[in-house]
C-alpha cells in the first residue's frame, strides 16, 4: 500500500478554501462599492431630475394660469362678439319689418293715399287703410304690390265711395300677407327655455382646459 | 486536523452565501434605484409635454385674442334696459324732430336664456314697451329707420302708422317693442 500524506491534503484544502473565502470577501466588496456608486449617481440623476422637474412644473404652473386667463378672455370677447351678433339680428328683424311699410308706401302710386298702415304680431298679415282716386288706381296699386317679392298675397278686404266736398273718392282696405322670412323672428320665450338665433356665425374654436 | 479541515470549508460555504445574498441586494437595490429614475423622467417628459402643449394653447390663444378683441370692440353690446333704451329713443326723437308722446311698458318683464351659437349670453329680461308719437312723414320715417340700427338689444313686433287728418303731412305711429335687458348677476 502506497503511504498517503493527509497533512499534504489539508494544507491543499486549507489554501483552496482560503482563496475561495478570499474571493467571495472580494466580489462581496465590488457589490458593496457597485451599490453605493449606483445609489450615489442615483441619488445624483434624482436630485438633476428633481431640479428639472420642478423648473417644469413652475413654467407649466405659469403658463397655466396665463392659458386660463387668456382663454376666459376669449370666451368674454366671444361672448360680447355673439351679444353683437344678437343685437344685429334683432336690428335685422325690425329692419325687416319696417320693409314691409317701405314697400307698401313706394309701391303707391301719385292717386292713392294710404291713411293707415298697421302691421299683426308674428310677421303675418298688413292691413292697409287708404283713398284712392279711382277703382283704376287701386287696381293699380294692388298690382304693383303682387309683383313686389314682399308681400305673398295681396287681397281688398273692402271698399266704400266717400266723398269730400265735390272730390269723389274710394275708402279702401287691404289685407297683405306677407311672405315668411328666414330670420328668426319668434320672440324670446319665458321661463327657462331658449331663444336662440339662428344665422350662423364664425367664432374660432377654443381650446379646451386642461 | 479534522475539525480545523471541516471549519475551512464551512467558512467558503458561508463567504459564498454571503455573497449570493448580497448580490441580489445589489441587483434589488440597483433595480429599485433604476426604475425611480426611470419613473422620474418620465414624470419629467410629460410634464415638457403638457409645457409645450400649454405653450401651444397659449399662442393660438394669444394669436385669436386681438381679432377677437377689436371684433367686440367693434360691436355694439349693450346691457340693455327700458331707462337707457327710454333715453336713446329720447335723444333720436329729438334730433328728428318726432314728439314721443307716450312710452308704455306693459306687462311684467319675463326671463329667458339667450343663445347665439352655442354661447350662452346669460339671462336676459324681455319687456314689452308700447311707444306712441307723432312727427311729419319723412321725421317720422327716418326715427323709424333708426331701429334698422340700434346699439340696444330692442325689437320691433309690431307697428301702426296713421296720417293725421291735419293736413300737414303729419303721421302718427304707434310701435310694440321688446326691449331686452341683462338681468344683474347673470353670467
Amino acid at each position: 500500500m502506497k503511504p498517503f500524506n493527509f497533512a499534504e491534503t489539508k494544507l491543499t484544502e486549507r489554501a483552496f478554501c482560503g482563496r475561495q473565502i478570499s474571493r467571495n470577501l472580494r466580489l462581496i466588496g465590488a457589490f458593496v462599492i457597485a451599490m453605493a456608486l449606483v445609489t450615489i449617481g442615483s441619488y445624483a440623476c434624482r436630485r438633476g431630475i428633481g431640479a428639472e422637474a420642478r423648473r417644469v412644473n413652475s413654467s407649466l404652473a405659469v403658463i397655466q394660469l396665463d392659458c386660463t386667463q387668456a382663454r376666459r378672455e376669449l370666451e368674454s370677447a366671444k361672448a360680447t362678439q355673439c351679444q353683437n351678433v344678437w343685437q344685429s339680428q334683432l336690428s335685422e328683424i325690425s329692419g325687416h319689418r319696417l320693409s314691409y311699410l317701405n314697400a307698401v308706401i313706394q309701391c303707391a302710386p301719385g292717386d292713392i293715399w294710404l291713411s293707415r298702415v298697421m302691421s299683426s304680431e308674428g310677421d303675418t298679415m298688413l292691413t292697409v287703410d287708404g283713398k284712392a282716386v279711382s277703382f283704376e288706381a287701386l287696381s293699380t296699386y294692388t298690382s304693383r304690390l303682387r309683383l313686389t317679392t314682399t308681400f305673398e298675397d295681396v287681397r281688398i278686404a273692402n271698399t266704400a265711395f266717400g266723398k269730400a266736398g265735390s272730390t269723389v273718392f274710394v275708402d279702401f282696405s287691404l289685407n297683405l300677407k306677407l311672405k315668411p322670412v328666414s330670420v328668426d323672428s319668434s320672440p324670446a320665450s319665458n321661463g327657462a327655455a331658449s331663444a336662440s338665433a339662428q344665422a350662423p356665425i364664425h367664432v374660432p374654436d377654443v381650446a379646451g382646459g386642461r | 486536523m479534522t475539525q480545523f479541515s471541516q471549519n475551512n470549508i464551512e467558512n467558503a460555504y458561508r463567504s459564498k452565501r454571503a455573497f449570493i445574498v448580497i448580490a441580489i441586494l445589489a441587483v434589488i437595490i440597483c433595480a429599485v434605484q433604476l426604475v425611480g429614475v426611470i419613473r422620474e423622467l418620465r414624470s419629467v417628459n410629460e410634464a415638457r409635454k403638457s409645457l409645450s402643449i400649454s405653450s401651444g394653447d397659449l399662442d393660438r390663444i394669444t394669436r385669436q385674442l386681438p381679432d377677437m378683441r377689436r371684433l367686440a370692440v367693434a360691436g355694439r353690446a349693450s346691457s340693455g334696459g327700458l331707462d337707457l333704451f327710454a333715453t336713446t329713443l329720447s335723444e333720436s326723437a329729438k334730433s328728428l324732430g318726432v314728439s314721443i308722446t307716450a312710452l308704455l311698458p306693459e306687462g311684467s318683464p319675463s326671463a329667458s336664456d339667450i343663445v347665439v351659437s352655442d354661447t350662452k349670453l346669460g339671462t336676459w329680461n324681455a319687456t314689452r314697451l308700447r311707444v306712441k308719437g307723432m312727427a311729419p312723414f319723412t321725421n317720422a320715417m327716418a326715427f323709424l329707420d333708426t331701429f334698422r340700427g340700434l346699439m340696444e338689444p330692442v325689437r320691433i313686433d309690431c307697428y301702426t302708422v296713421e296720417s293725421n287728418d291735419t293736413g300737414h303731412g303729419e303721421v302718427s305711429f304707434e310701435l310694440v317693442l321688446t326691449v331686452y335687458e341683462k338681468r344683474n348677476g347673470a353670467s
